[in-house]
């Protein structure tokens, strides 16, 4: 019986370590800007999760990970809390976006046309080669820069769209000072295009599939290039300093009376996130009607209308560290459970 | 690209960790909020007394960093090396020599001086959990100072099971105010939170809390008055290792025997020596 | 420009290490109420050390002393606000007013409460108390180096804890002592 053999001791953490980075073959890694062209999801996964917008950083936090997507925003969240805040840039409007890929499936025809872009949604999912039509891809979809106003605008020119009111000013930024309850919505809607993306969709699809009562329809998707500007700090002039990958969704709900002045509007919700990934920005877009919207929906108190709820679960660093951690020694702790237990076993017994 | 930073979190984090730090001394076992910055390490494996540690350090620091009584522990190991590597700063397992001692589930069997901070790392920093989880509630029951579920739940358990059913993580009331949550370290840990020389830190990074017990502070668990507080009980058994008695002991069970070590490691490897030198001389 | 930025990360560098120099000393100040801690200066001046120190952006501060503020605005990011909604206030006697205007907290969040930072000439003359509280081995006798008035004007403050106002009083001699609400102040 050895005392050693049940605590952890330096030469086993490192032999783990070692057999991990075996495991991976770094050697055999494919070249870091192979990756970024051949598997620009994973990076756009890694970089709206770790939060953190860079390509560079993504793809070595892929390799260093192995693949794993979480473990590699991971690496990109805690380089963050290194980096001063250089400022704050100026607010994106998503009318305003280069667009790559936009479409809307609450109207056939709107202005600047259904783009459909890049997108997996349309290809059978088969793993024979299927051959190519030989088709060419428009010089149009090549070059030309596509602008166009969300295709909610229009109902919100005929004043059917609600719109919530700003109590905030400054928008909350969570990293700097996490805020207590009740949660701004600039703080819930941080913590949601920083989520993980399985939980955002596991919250947003319960209240999609009946334990809420969103059904929305999609205003407007959009996937394209927006520009970031900061204020110039000497000449106090707007500078672009350059372009991120984003995706945008405003998804549409059920109507209701409007607080402010009792008419029926549409109440919508918002979603977005860093890099390409529609499904992200789509269950942003739910979980924010659901929450901001309650009064349109049929259970306040349903997970995904739960702000409570969503700001502290939904962030996926923090629920895979605190699963993980359970692989930690508890037998101190389990020893004194144990000890309860006798003590009331034999107090119950007398 | 990467510029290093002297223990790792940036200037602006560290001031707002040493402002709550301050705030947490000064309104000792309230739950002060803080941004919390990840760590490279996992949420959960200690990131809020990391942080602490972290905004302590300055250059002639001497870390301990233990885990459930274990300086050789796994993630003990790795924190350590991590807080060493990031700050230069010298590392020890020897309680006495420790300026700045991170812990896990246990505080050190060597007792404390007015020289040294001890910083725990805090899974669940609200005492409140186990009896409602809703966070604008628990901080009303703070406010009103009435901590009556908490009462009834010690009720039920003493009049179901004879005692409190909650074995480690024992509710405490600081200075005769605030109800507190003292971490996941056993019953018997609980009573050298009382009037401790030390300053004591408690950090939860994924809850993004902090608080504290200052030094020379009332610390009493939540119990009746007419109900003994009972802790883990090793009457009559020593460790094997070096024979100390009057301490917190693993039990390791095996095939039809029960064996006891000190669970501080520490403490049981200096006995060992002493006894040795003690031969030797 | 290189060597600008050098200069810079240096002077950055200098200051991140006069921070954590100076944080130890002002926690234990406020762990150990009534004790003197050593301190180092910034620019010959502990108020300046201490605002290097404790100040960052979203942090509000407000001072009546003659000092560049902007200037120290600029370089931590704080913004200068009123005596009433300061985080913390830098002070030199007479500060009575500040002292009854200062934030307190509330009872849900009585972190959001003003610490004051009072610059004094020494800690050898002022009134003679004996305090009692958190961070205090039973009772300790010492010299507090301010007014009787501004003692019980801090106790008017304190009287409903978990609300109340922090104190450190900095004296010429780098040395720093801490008075947290929690102190009781018996004047002798």
């Amino acid at each position: 019986m050895s005392y050693v053999a049940i605590k952890g001791g330096t030469d086993a953490i490192n032999a783990s370590k070692r057999l991990f980075e075996k495991r991976i073959q770094p050697e055999k890694q494919l070249p870091e800007k192979d990756l970024l062209t051949t598997l620009p999801h994973s990076c756009d996964r890694i970089i709206a999760e770790g939060a953190l917008y860079s390509d560079a950083l993504a793809v070595k936090a892929l390799l260093r990970s192995g693949g794993d997507l979480l473990e590699a925003a991971f690496y990109l969240r805690a380089h963050r809390s290194t980096c001063r805040r250089a400022g704050i840039a100026k607010e994106i409007n998503s009318d305003d976006i280069r667009i790559t890929r936009r479409i809307s499936s609450a109207f056939k025809d709107i202005d600047g046309g259904q783009i459909l872009g890049p997108s997996c949604d349309y290809i059978i999912r088969l793993f024979q080669v299927q051959s190519s039509d030989g088709g060419k891809i428009s010089d149009i979809a090549k070059t030309s820069v596509i602008r166009a106003p969300s295709a909610l605008n229009n109902l919100r020119d005929r004043d059917m769209v609600l719109l919530l009111e700003n109590t905030e000013g400054e928008a909350v930024d969570v990293s700097r000072q996490f805020p207590l309850p009740p949660y701004p919505r600039s703080a819930l809607m941080q913590v949601m295009s920083r989520g993980e993306t399985g939980s955002m969709l596991a919250f947003a699809y319960t209240s999609m599939r009946g334990y809420g009562d969103v059904h929305p329809t999609i205003g407007d998707l959009r996937t394209g290039m927006a520009a970031i500007s900061f204020t110039h700090p000497f000449t106090d002039g707007k500078v672009k300093i350059g372009e991120i990958r984003t995706t945008f969704c405003e998804t549409v709900g059920s109507f209701q009376r409007d607080p402010k002045d009792g008419k029926l509007r549409l109440s919508n919700g918002f979603g977005f996130c860093l890099g390409h990934n529609e499904t992200r920005a789509i269950s942003m877009s739910i979980l924010d009607l659901a929450i901001h919207n309650q009064g349109y929906s049929m259970g306040g108190a349903d997970i995904a209308a739960n702000p409570e709820i969503i700001i502290n679960h939904i962030d996926g660093i923090e629920s895979m560290g605190f699963t993980n951690h359970f692989k930690l020694p508890h037998y101190v702790t389990f020893q004194a459970d144990l000890h309860v237990l006798d003590k009331a076993r034999s107090s119950c017994s007398d | 690209m990467i510029k290093r930073v002297f223990a790792f979190i940036d200037e602006d984090a560290k001031k707002e960790i040493r402002r709550n730090l301050l705030k947490a001394v000064a309104i000792p076992g309230y739950i002060v909020p803080f941004s919390s910055r990840e760590m490279p390490v996992a949420r959960g494996w200690g990131t809020g007394g990391l942080q602490i540690s972290l905004s302590l350090l300055q250059e002639d620091d001497c870390i301990k960093v233990t885990d459930q009584g274990c300086d050789g522990s796994v993630n003990a190991v790795n924190i350590r090396d991590f807080i060493t590597s990031v700050s230069g700063v010298k590392a020890t397992v020897n309680t006495r020599d420790a300026t700045i001692i991170q812990t896990r589930h246990r505080i050190p069997e060597h007792p404390l001086t007015e020289d040294q901070i001890l910083v725990f790392q805090v899974p669940y920093p609200e005492v409140l959990t186990m009896v409602e989880p809703d966070m604008a509630k628990q901080k009303q029951i703070h406010a009103d100072s009435d901590y009556s579920k908490l009462w009834v739940l010690l009720y039920e358990d003493t009049s179901q099971y004879g005692d409190s059913r909650i074995s480690n993580r024992y509710p405490v009331e600081i200075n005769s105010h605030y109800m507190m949550d003292p971490s996941p370290i056993p019953k018997y840990d609980i009573a050298r939170l009382n009037n401790s020389p030390a300053l004591q830190l408690f950090g939860a990074g994924r809850e993004k809390r902090l608080y504290a017990i200052p030094p020379y502070t009332r610390v009493t668990p939540l119990k009746f008055n007419d109900r003994p507080f009972i802790v883990e009980d090793f009457k009559g058994k020593s460790c094997k290792r070096c024979g100390a008695e009057g301490i917190f002991l693993d039990e390791i069970h095996t095939t039809g025997s029960v064996h006891y070590f000190c669970s501080d490691t520490e403490f049981c490897d200096n006995k060992l020596k002493e006894a040795k030198d003690a031969i030797e001389r | 420009m290189n060597e600008n930025q050098n200069a810079i990360n240096k002077r950055h560098g200098d200051i991140e290490r006069l921070n954590r120099i100076n944080f130890r000393p002002i926690l234990q100040a406020i762990s150990r109420p009534g004790s003197l801690h050593s301190i180092e200066f910034h620019d010959n001046s502990g108020i300046l050390a201490t605002a290097m120190l404790l100040l960052y952006p979203s942090i509000y501060f407000y001072s009546n002393i003659d000092i560049s503020w902007d200037l120290i605005a600029a370089v931590t990011g704080a913004s200068q606000g009123g005596s009433n909604t300061a985080d913390y206030l830098f002070c030199r006697e007479p500060c009575l007013k500040e002292i009854e205007v200062a934030k307190t907290g509330d009872t849900e969040n009585p972190e959001k409460a003003s610490t004051l930072l009072i610059e004094v000439n020494n800690f050898s003359s002022g009134v003679d108390v004996q305090l009692s509280g958190p961070g205090i081995k039973n009772m300790k006798q010492c010299t507090l180096p301010i007014s009787k008035e501004l003692i019980t004007a801090r106790a008017e403050k304190n009287k409903s804890f978990p609300m109340g106002i922090d104190l450190f009083f900095l004296s010429s001699k780098k040395e720093i002592m801490g008075l947290p609400r929690t102190t009781k102040v018996e004047i002798l």
